[in-house]
């Protein structure tokens, strides 16, 4: 792995072009997206269904390769990296959280939550003791022996989350983590993001709702695959 | 409703091609493989069944016990047939078989044939045996000496298109056969084959043979048949029969201290269960039909489970189908007998493609195993047979994924409560273990069974097999000129020694009364002898350990004899040379000397123990074995040929095989069935890889959630494949564990009946098991990497 160049962006996209092949065509997906996340940004990704944001956030999370354009992570470009470090990427550095949690259902949470490290290598009380600290940090330590379908929406959250967090990426990328929960969880999950990033860390989440983006500090709103609007909220 | 079930099943079966095609070909491997085994096993069960006194046809066998050891004969001497006649009511006729020692000289006209299938026979053989005359009257046919009755084939290739009635066959020159009747050729699946039938009265009419007036047991020169009248048991004949030897020749065994009991052996018990001394041919062995019938039953076992498995893994995604029937008000039985019917129609659908392979494989497997095997749609078995067995591969396919998926409750279907797990994976794990269980034993099989060939074939005889012609010398004249042939041979560089003999290795030793220095006559054991002339060691390559072999300079030879390391060990002799054998029932024959000790050499197949054997001194064998220059075989065997024809003009054709092919034939057995396990096996792995691979299809598309996960949070595409793999490699490992010991055992089972064996080393299992592992990894593998390198966005939006 190239050594990293430090740098205040650690995000950086250009013209980054996205489209999927349907029938005959292609539909494009993102056209030209470009923008910089520092490190300790809080963005919110807004914009109506369709406009691109899961796309975005799927490149930005290394899940998939844009079509064209270029994507920095770090300082490095991620577009030339083989199969395996871009796994490298995602273990590392990026911490993913999904609408639908995505936690594995045969699994009980700690070890869901101790899957980052399984994959580096890492000993197992050492794996364990982390994954502790990070259930602890995000409230669902008390459930760590529980499988996902004994839990409720928000506890599954909370440690789906533990799993992004536990591997300490430099930044944790978000679609719609509130999307599946009440307004009320909702706002629990949202307390957790915002003591994470007062902590230092790096957050993109996406959201149809005002009132989580208020939680924010900047604005990206899509509108058919380009960027409409980028502001700081005040 | 029914109708539209079959609507179901057709898209179903459309949609699915893929998953459609594993299961039809699994299926019809399985069916095609188990039809071929079928049509072997039938044939070897049909012999002698065409008889239709079969059920009172007996062979009489004798076994004899002297000094602990116990021989069975299937000849019997050859006054035992009228004496019995006479003796017991219960028997209603007997025929009497007597096959040629060697082939004849059939002559018509100008024409010359040699003939081995020409049999005497009392004129009772067309009572007993059914073999339909064409031409001629069973009745009378083979009453007068000097008549014959000939096969329909041979009639033709002989008489062409004149009638063959009446018109009379020379037999080696001297004997003169009337044609009295035409027999329709004699089936294959029978123990005996004969293209002559000629009357028994001939032998003593022409002195050939004089009808012994008193009973003895020496001469075993033929075959016994007889057919109790209806309504006795044969078991109170056999009883009665063990007192006959005692009442004729009681005083004679007591000398002797021999005991002889004769059997009754049902002619359709013959070619299965009859593996006696001096047989008609060699037998088969109803082991081996036990043995193939379980590798068809096996193999489609093996694709049933495929079936089962696929269809069960699937069953998840019918799961819809089968909630909305069920809330629509079916009956569980209804489907259960829906779902069933789908697996029959499967089956059979399999059946027409196994059929259309079974048409394609059946010549090559006819000639491999040795026999005219064809289907044929019209006999009385087959049809049903396959549809028996067709139904119930469909019904015990079917079975349980129908008692599965017609147990699914409506709510939990359609409430998704049960997309999420897959329904009973350990049931479909236990048949996938079995199914490695099967396959690591046919490899286990296979590997054993060829290596015990292969040992068996290599191993040192203690003289050497290769480069020997052995050739028969067909009469006296030919034996008294053998001295003069052996020194013209001799000139040419090709052939390198010869010797007459009276036999050779993988042929009959005869036994004889001699007695050893220090055993008195009741105690004199009967011993295995050949009689050879000057040079048999040499030619032979047997190695001398102590004294010499026949030489000419000596003129006591003529009483010298041989003895192998076994005799001389049996007798008890440190230092066998000087010891003397007498003849026990000849005192007036000079007493005879050994002069030299072999190294023990396998005179017989490697199926049996070394055994004492004595080389006496005769030149009269009618046996030759040339011993050829390895660099130039064909050239020598050209030159006996040709210095054969010039030395024997009466017999141009030399009658001559390989030693070496001959003790090969020895091994058919082994050899068969090797080549039925290297089949068996690899298409029991095909049919298995072929449940895997539908298998792994089924598990990637349900796991690439999963995968779509853990690639999200980092797993490598090694990762990946190592997950995929490390369930099936789990199940390989359980299913070596279970293999090992049963295949050792089996194994263990069949080596033990060969005196000379190998030892299972656990390179074989490690060997299997790694095949086994390799097998498995490649099979899985492409849907293994297909799914470690799905980009993980693709993977999670999947629903
Ligand atoms: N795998 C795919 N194949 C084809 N088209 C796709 C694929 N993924 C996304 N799209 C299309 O790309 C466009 C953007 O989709 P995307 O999922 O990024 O929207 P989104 O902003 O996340 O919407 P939502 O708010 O509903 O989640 C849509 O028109 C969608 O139909
Ligand atoms: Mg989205």
């Amino acid at each position: 792995m190239r050594h990293s160049i430090h740098s205040p962006s650690l995000i950086s996209i250009e013209d980054l072009h996205k489209s999927f092949p349907m029938g005959d065509g292609r539909i494009p997906a993102l056209r030209g997206v470009s923008a910089t996340i520092n490190r300790g940004d809080y963005v919110a990704v807004m914009g109506r269904s369709g406009s691109g944001k899961s796309t975005l956030m799927n490149i930005l999370g290394c899940l998939d390769t844009p079509t064209a354009g270029r994507y920095a992570l770090d300082g490095r470009s991620v577009g030339d990296l083989t199969d395996d470090e871009q796994a490298f990427i995602r273990n590392r550095m990026i911490g993913f959280v999904f609408q639908a949690f995505n936690l594995l259902p045969r699994m009980d949470a700690l070890h869901n939550v101790e899957l980052p490290l399984l994959y580096r290598g890492m000993d197992s009380r050492e794996r364990r003791w982390r994954s502790m600290e990070a259930m602890e940090a995000v409230g669902v330590s008390d459930r760590a022996r529980h499988r996902p379908n004994e839990m409720s929406g928000g506890q599954r959250q909370r440690v789906a989350i533990a799993r992004a967090l536990v591997g300490e990426p430099s930044i944790i990328l978000a679609d719609e983590p509130t999307g599946n929960l009440d307004s009320g969880t909702g706002e629990e999950i949202m307390a957790i993001f915002d003591r994470l990033n007062q902590e230092g860390h790096t957050i993109v989440l996406v959201t149809h709702e005002a009132h989580v983006a208020r939680h924010c500090r900047r604005i990206i709103r899509l509108r058919d695959g380009v960027i409409e609007e980028d502001r700081p909220i005040v | 409703m029914y109708r539209n079930c079959l609507a179901v099943f057709l898209r179903n079966l459309l949609r699915q091609r893929g998953y459609s095609a594993i299961n039809v070909l699994g299926l019809a491997i399985g069916l095609a493989s188990c039809i071929l085994i079928l049509l072997y096993v039938q044939d070897e069960l049909s012999y002698d069944q065409h008889h239709e006194n079969k059920d009172r046809i007996y062979r009489i066998v004798v076994s004899d016990t002297a000094e602990g050891r116990t021989d069975e004969w299937a000849r019997t001497p050859s006054a035992w047939g009228p004496v019995l006649m006479e003796e017991y009511p219960e028997i209603e006729l007997f025929t009497r078989w007597k096959p040629p020692n060697t082939s004849w000289l059939i002559g018509y006209g100008e024409k010359r044939y040699e003939e081995k299938h020409f049999i005497f026979a009392d004129s009772t053989v067309f009572d007993i045996f059914t073999i339909p005359l064409v031409q001629g009257n069973p009745e009378t046919a083979l009453t007068k000496p000097h008549t014959v009755v000939v096969s329909e084939t041979m009639a033709t290739m002989i008489f062409g298109n004149e009638n063959p009635m009446g018109k009379v066959i020379s037999v080696d020159e001297i004997y003169m056969f009337t044609v009295t009747g035409i027999m329709r050729g004699m089936p294959k699946n029978s123990h005996f084959h004969a293209d002559f039938l000629a009357s028994f009265s001939t032998l003593a009419a022409s002195g050939l043979y004089d009808e012994p007036t008193t009973i003895q047991n020496s001469d075993r020169t033929l075959y016994t048949y007889l057919m109790i009248k209806e309504g006795y048991a044969p078991e109170d004949l056999e009883d009665k029969l063990s007192q006959f030897p005692v009442r004729h020749l009681g005083e004679r065994l007591e000398t002797l201290g021999m005991e002889i009991i004769p059997y009754l052996q049902p002619l359709t018990d013959i070619h299965l269960h009859s593996n006696l001394k001096l047989e008609i041919k060699a037998n088969s062995n109803i082991q081996y039909v036990y043995i193939f019938t379980s590798v068809a039953v096996f193999m489609l076992l093996i694709a049933c489970v495929n079936f089962m498995n696929l269809s069960t893994a699937r069953s998840a995604g019918r799961a819809r189908e089968v909630g909305i029937r069920k809330v629509l008000g079916v009956r569980r039985v209804q489907l259960a007998v829906q779902f069933i019917g789908e697996s029959v129609i499967y089956s059979f659908i399999a059946l027409a493609v196994a059929l259309v392979l079974v048409h394609l494989i059946l010549p090559e497997f006819s000639r491999f195993s040795g026999k005219e095997l064809e289907m044929d749609y019209d006999s009385t078995w087959l049809m049903p047979a396959l549809l028996a067995i067709t139904l119930c591969t469909g019904i015990v396919a079917g079975g349980y994924p129908a008692f599965v998926l017609s147990s699914f409750r409506p709510v939990a279907v359609l409430s998704g409560v049960l997309k999420a797990g897959v329904p009973q994976s350990h049931f479909r794990k236990a048949l996938i273990t079995f199914q490695f269980v099967a396959s690591i034993i046919m490899i286990v099989g296979t590997v054993v069974i060829l290596a015990q060939l292969e040992y068996m074939r290599n191993k040192k005889l203690g003289f050497d097999k290769e480069h020997v012609v052995v050739v028969r010398l067909p009469d006296n004249e030919a034996v008294q000129g053998y001295p003069a042939f052996k020194d013209k041979v001799l000139q040419y560089p090709e052939v390198v020694n010869l010797s007459t003999t009276t036999s050779v290795p993988g042929r009959l030793t005869a036994t004889s009364f001699i007695q050893p220095e220090g055993y008195i006559v009741e105690d004199t054991p009967l011993i295995p002898t050949i009689w050879t002339g000057f040079d048999f060691v040499e030619t032979m390559g047997i190695d001398i350990t102590s004294g010499r072999s026949f030489s000419r300079e000596v003129a006591s030879d003529d009483y010298s004899v041989l003895v192998n390391e076994t005799a001389a060990r049996t007798f008890g002799w440190e230092d066998p040379i000087g010891k003397e054998f007498k003849y026990t029932h000849t005192p007036d024959y000079p007493p005879m000397h050994v002069v030299g000790v072999m190294a023990d050499f396998h005179y017989h197949s490697l199926h049996q123990r070394i055994e004492p054997l004595l080389i006496l001194f005769w030149e009269g064998g009618n046996t030759m074995v040339v011993r050829l220059s390895s660099q130039s075989l064909a050239r020598g065997l050209e030159i006996l040929q040709d210095q054969w024809r010039e030395s024997y003009p009466n017999h141009p054709a030399m009658e001559s095989y390989f030693l070496d092919q001959d003790l090969e034939r020895k091994y058919a057995a082994e050899q068969r069935l090797g080549s039925v396990f290297i089949a068996g096996t690899v298409l029991s792995i095909l049919i298995a890889c072929l449940g895997l691979l539908g298998l792994a299809s089924y598990m990637a598309e349900q796991r690439i959630r999963e995968i779509g996960v853990r690639k999200a949070v980092g797993a490598t595409i090694s990762n990946v494949i190592l997950l995929f793999s490390k369930d099936f490699t789990r199940l390989i490992l359980i299913a070596f564990v279970l293999g090992v010991p049963i295949s050792y055992y089996i194994m263990q089972g069949w080596l033990g009946d060969f005196p000379y064996r190998i030892e299972m080393s656990w390179g074989v299992f490690i060997f299997t098991g790694l095949a086994a592992l390799l097998i498995t990894w490649l099979t899985v593998g492409y849907h293994a990497l297909k799914a470690a390198t799905t980009n993980p966005a693709d993977a999670l939006r999947s629903e």
